[in-house]
């Protein structure tokens, strides 16, 4: 059964409603932040669609990733982008934006990848029908997989984090030694 | 001794190095440029004049050592003419190449290597002799001539790399090696004649030096294209580029070769090469133009030795001459042409080194008219006569050009017998000598040449009666020269004849040295028709050196006849051996009766011998007396006669106008095609590239115009790639 | 019960074209990093969906794959803030402003 014929037939059960008003408002989210005029506006936009994003980690039954979602990104870098936009004392970004040719083009770039990505998105089924795996999205079996399986890659990650780290001193530090 | 053969070479080379290298670094002062480089000349002399001592003690005491050593000594065997070959370095082992069997002995593959191989027999101990004789004296001749010039370094250190390339040349044992000294001395032949590089030295085409460097040196390019081709030719047929080699190859299948094509073509190219080197029709146009180096190079490289090589190579590959009557009638043909047309010019030039250059030019064609009926020796024994006259006589005209203010011009000398004595008795017996006068070296030669060429069996009255009126006009342009320059009135300028004065005397010796060897040489190579006639037996050393290294060998006439084919010429009695078609069929019969291969001459009577004999003395005469008569005393007639023989005189004097026709039917053909490739090379080829660059910019041009550097706009194209590639996927 | 992955990715879809909206038609550099941590945030979503409901080894639906692989994409964002808010700072002491559109040196 697929999506599309599920709303049509009218079979809309709770789970459906929870998500169609988290995606709602997780779009509303992101929709402020390339709209506002202000950045901190967009940080709290940003805060929003994160979240959202979080709670239908938790409809997806993932929800040790569900708190990493809240724990680093609502908490972490947007308090972070926050700080940095406080420190540097940012104003409204002026009008007069790109121009309606770069706008217009966006626009139409992007609903032809949502028109040209939609249809094989929705008829696109799963697999299995079976009930999800007691297990998934517990932190062991994560833990398991990032240990195991993806430790070479995690080891990488974390090396590229320290650069970054390094990298994000230097760059804000050289011109206050000049 | 005769294992450091290789060193004779080595010697000018080394004053080459040194002279050259200590010059340019500025650290050689003038005396001792000329004493290295005169001492180097005279080091090779001596080591040469030390080995031909040696070899001509036998080569038997090396038999020995060339049994234990046979990669590196070479001696001929017992029978044979003697020779030793030394090899002292590899050069180019090619390994395999395959011939062809046009040989007759089939496709099969033989193994091939270039060697810096030097041999010497008696043929290149004459050479030896002459070339590192004279050189050095023209080294020390040198001295006085170039007293306060700038920079002689560059004179002597050119000098002496020629005399190890020339020496190179005659020591050779294999084609390789006489090419590396053919194209040597052609080197040097340019950077000499173009010492004076800015020097305009014919004022009326307004020529350089160095023009006239480089059209002797391109004109030799285009003869050794045809000597490469022989060469090669050569390699491909026989599988080897060995003197003695071919020579066994060829004399070992007398029968298969006589009258090949393939000889004939192989003989024709490699003769096109000396008519480059030797300056001969058609090729001579480059040595007239060569007398704008200084004199001394005039008379080392264009009058006794470079000039001279292509003579040389004809007698080293004489067996091939002989299998190829052919091309033995086309260097008969063509050296008496050149000694004619030569002889014409040279009497109507008013540059005195331009009337030696042309009688140069002349005598080599008699050197070449004698190598083409199959007298070898007498062709050489001319070569070495006419290098002692003619360096004589260039050495002289230098000494009169030094001091009449550098001026080449007969018409501004005269009288010059009263101020230079010496200079004028040397030039004197020189002209004698060239012009034929019993018993001096010059007629001994020419008279052998034109003998044979009258006698020989491969000799024809057209090419005696042409050479003969050649030689009468060698008398008269000589003795023009002669009373032009040296009696009559002085015409110089005042300022010049003020300070006329004798030459110094090292020019002077060297002078006198040379004029007694002009006046005396000749009685080395008495010929066996002269000697009879003064009821002498056969007095010939020369002959009887040299004759059996040239000798036709292989099939020779049948031992019915009593003498073998390399004795024929020497014997004393009428002998016809006229045979020489039969060779056609020579593989079903080996050796036809008669032999069909012998050098043979008719043998005159002596009243034939004798009516030669006074003939000479009648040319030489004629010549001297017309020269008397148009150019001697206080009124020439040659200015009365010259309104009457305009048109002949201005034909003469611009040599017939071959330069203006080579200038029409060669270069300017030549440049036409040069602006046409150069006009492809400039609008297609030129234009592809620059179309490719333009297209390439005009590309860039328009491409950049997304470079804004903002970065949103490369983020949207960024996207509509992504948009682009998603499309593609989910099509 | 929503059985198919399908809203989650299109959802995952809408997002990343705000996201990508956002960054084009932005000039402030700070909003434009945060419309780059939409789009991550989008690509995130769409791997942990398609991984809830691809058959686990055992019993059930759902391998660890996605939250894994979402969980390294979590670190690079992190990184990526972090060297990405240090420029800003830099560009901002240059430029007394953080309009992208004034950093346009790399130009013919």
């Amino acid at each position: 059964m697929t999506a599309l014929a599920a709303v049509a037939i009218g079979v809309v059960s709770l789970q459906w409603v929870v998500l169609l008003v988290i995606a709602a408002v997780a779009i509303a989210g992101a929709l402020v932040v390339v709209l506002h005029r202000s950045p901190v506006v967009g940080a709290m936009g940003l805060v929003t669609n994160l979240l959202c994003v979080a709670g239908i980690y938790v409809l997806l039954n993932a929800y040790f990733f569900a708190a990493l979602q809240v724990i680093i990104y609502a908490g972490a870098v947007v308090v972070l982008i926050t700080f940095v936009i406080m420190l540097l004392n940012l104003r409204p970004e002026a009008r007069g934006g790109p121009g309606l040719v770069p706008i217009g083009l966006a626009v139409l770039l992007g609903l032809a990848l949502i028109v040209v990505l939609g249809r094989p998105l929705l008829e696109f089924s799963a697999p299995t029908a079976e009930a999800v795996a007691p297990e998934f999205g517990s932190v062991r079996q994560v833990g398991e997989a990032l240990f195991t399986e993806y430790f070479y890659p995690f080891l990488a990650v974390s090396l590229a984090l320290l650069s970054a780290m390094v990298g994000a001193v230097l760059l804000a530090k050289r011109h206050l030694e000049d | 001794m005769l294992t450091y053969l290789w060193l004779i070479p080595l010697a000018p080379l080394a004053g080459f190095v040194l002279v050259g290298g200590l010059g340019m670094a500025g650290k050689l002062r003038e005396p001792w440029v000329q004493r290295l480089a005169v001492l180097a000349s005279a080091a090779s002399f001596v080591l040469a004049v030390f080995v031909i001592a040696d070899f001509a003690g036998g080569v038997d005491d090396y038999r020995a050592l060339a049994e234990a050593q046979p990669s590196k000594y070479e001696v001929s065997a017992p029978g044979e003419p003697a020779r030793f070959e030394v090899t002292p370095l590899r050069w180019m082992p090619v390994g395999d190449i395959t011939l062809r069997g046009w040989d007759g002995d089939g496709v099969r593959q033989v193994a091939f290597s270039v060697d810096w191989t030097f041999a010497i027999d008696t043929l290149t101990a004459i050479m030896l002799l002459v070339v590192s004789g004279i050189g050095t004296l023209i080294h020390l001749y040198s001295i006085g001539y170039m007293a306060g010039e700038e920079r002689q370094f560059r004179f002597f250190a050119y000098l002496n790399l020629f005399m190890a390339m020339m020496l190179t040349l005659v020591l050779a044992g294999n084609l390789a090696v006489l090419f590396v000294g053919w194209e040597g001395v052609g080197l040097c032949s340019y950077l000499l004649i173009g010492y004076y590089y800015r020097q305009v030295f014919d004022k009326e085409s307004g020529l350089t030096c160095a023009d006239a460097g480089r059209k002797a040196f391109l004109t030799n390019r285009i003869g050794d294209f045809g000597f490469l081709l022989g060469m090669l030719l050569l390699l491909l047929t026989f599988g080897t580029w060995d003197f003695s080699e071919l020579a066994t190859a060829i004399n070992g299948s007398s029968a298969f070769w006589y009258g090949s094509l393939l000889l004939t073509g192989i003989g024709v190219l490699l003769f096109f090469g000396a008519t480059g080197k030797s300056a001969q029709v058609p090729l001579y146009v480059w040595l007239p133009d060569a007398m704008a180096g200084p004199t001394p190079v005039s008379a080392l490289i264009h009058a006794a030795t470079m000039v001279t090589a292509g003579v040389y190579m004809l007698a080293r590959m004489s067996a091939l001459y002989w299998h190829s009557p052919g091309a033995m009638f086309v260097v008969a043909v063509i050296g008496c042409l050149t000694a004619l047309l030569a002889a014409t010019m040279g009497m109507a030039q008013y540059d005195i080194k331009k009337v030696l250059a042309y009688s140069t030019v002349s005598q080599l064609g008699f050197m070449m008219l004698g190598a083409g009926v199959g007298a070898f020796v007498a062709a050489i024994f001319h070569l070495v006569t006419h290098a002692f006259f003619k360096a004589c006589l260039f050495l002289g005209s230098g000494s009169v050009i030094a001091r009449c203010g550098h001026t080449n011009d007969m018409r501004l000398y005269g009288g010059l017998r009263r101020w230079m004595p010496v200079t004028y008795w040397t030039f004197l017996v020189s002209t004698l000598a060239i012009a034929g006068l019993f018993p001096l070296s010059g007629f001994m030669s020419k008279d052998e040449i034109l003998a044979r060429s009258l006698f020989s069996f491969r000799g024809s009255p057209v090419l005696w009666a042409f050479g003969t009126l050649a030689a009468g006009m060698t008398s008269f342009y000589m003795f023009r020269a002669v009373y032009m320059t040296f009696h009559g009135e002085n015409r110089s300028p005042e300022h010049v004849r003020e300070q006329l004065r004798e030459s110094p005397t090292v020019m002077t010796s060297v002078l006198i040295i040379l004029a007694l060897g002009a006046a005396s040489i000749g009685l080395l190579g008495v010929p066996a028709g002269v000697s009879r006639l003064f009821g002498v037996g056969d007095i010939n050393w020369f002959e009887k050196v040299l004759h059996p290294v040239v000798a036709a060998r292989g099939v020779v006439a049948a031992p019915a006849e009593g003498h073998g084919g390399e004795h024929v010429a020497s014997a004393g009695e009428t002998h016809h051996a006229g045979d020489a078609g039969v060779a056609e069929h020579a593989a079903e019969t080996p050796v036809p009766p008669g032999g069909y291969l012998v050098e043979g001459a008719q043998h005159p009577s002596w009243s034939a011998e004798a009516g030669l004999f006074v003939l000479a003395f009648a040319v030489f005469f004629t010549g001297l007396g017309l020269a008397r008569w148009a150019y001697a005393g206080p009124q020439p007639r040659a200015e009365a006669l010259a309104p009457r023989l305009r048109f002949v005189r201005r034909l003469l004097h611009r040599k017939w106008f071959v330069d203006e026709l080579y200038d029409r039917l060669v270069i300017r053909p030549y440049y036409a095609l040069s602006d046409f490739f150069s006009a492809v090379d400039q609008r297609i080829v030129d234009g592809a590239v620059n179309m490719t660059a333009a297209t390439t910019e005009l590309s860039g041009q328009v491409l950049k115009l997304f470079g804004t550097g903002v970065v949103r706009h490369y983020a949207l194209w960024f996207l509509a790639g992504a948009v682009l590639l998603v499309w593609m996927m989910m099509r | 019960m929503v059985g198919d992955p399908g809203p989650y990715l299109l959802l995952a879809t809408i997002l990343f074209v705000i996201g990508a909206f956002g960054v084009i038609s932005r000039r402030g550099a700070i909003t434009i990093l945060m419309s780059i941590e939409l789009m991550l945030n989008s690509a995130n979503l769409a791997l942990v969906a398609v991984s809830r409901f691809l058959p686990a080894a055992g019993q059930g639906a759902g391998i660890p794959d996605g939250q894994v692989i979402g969980f390294l994409v979590l670190a690079i964002a992190a990184a990526e803030v972090a060297v990405g808010l240090a420029i800003v700072i830099a560009m901002f002491r240059l430029r007394e402003s953080v309009d992208v559109d004034l950093a346009r040196l790399l130009r013919w």
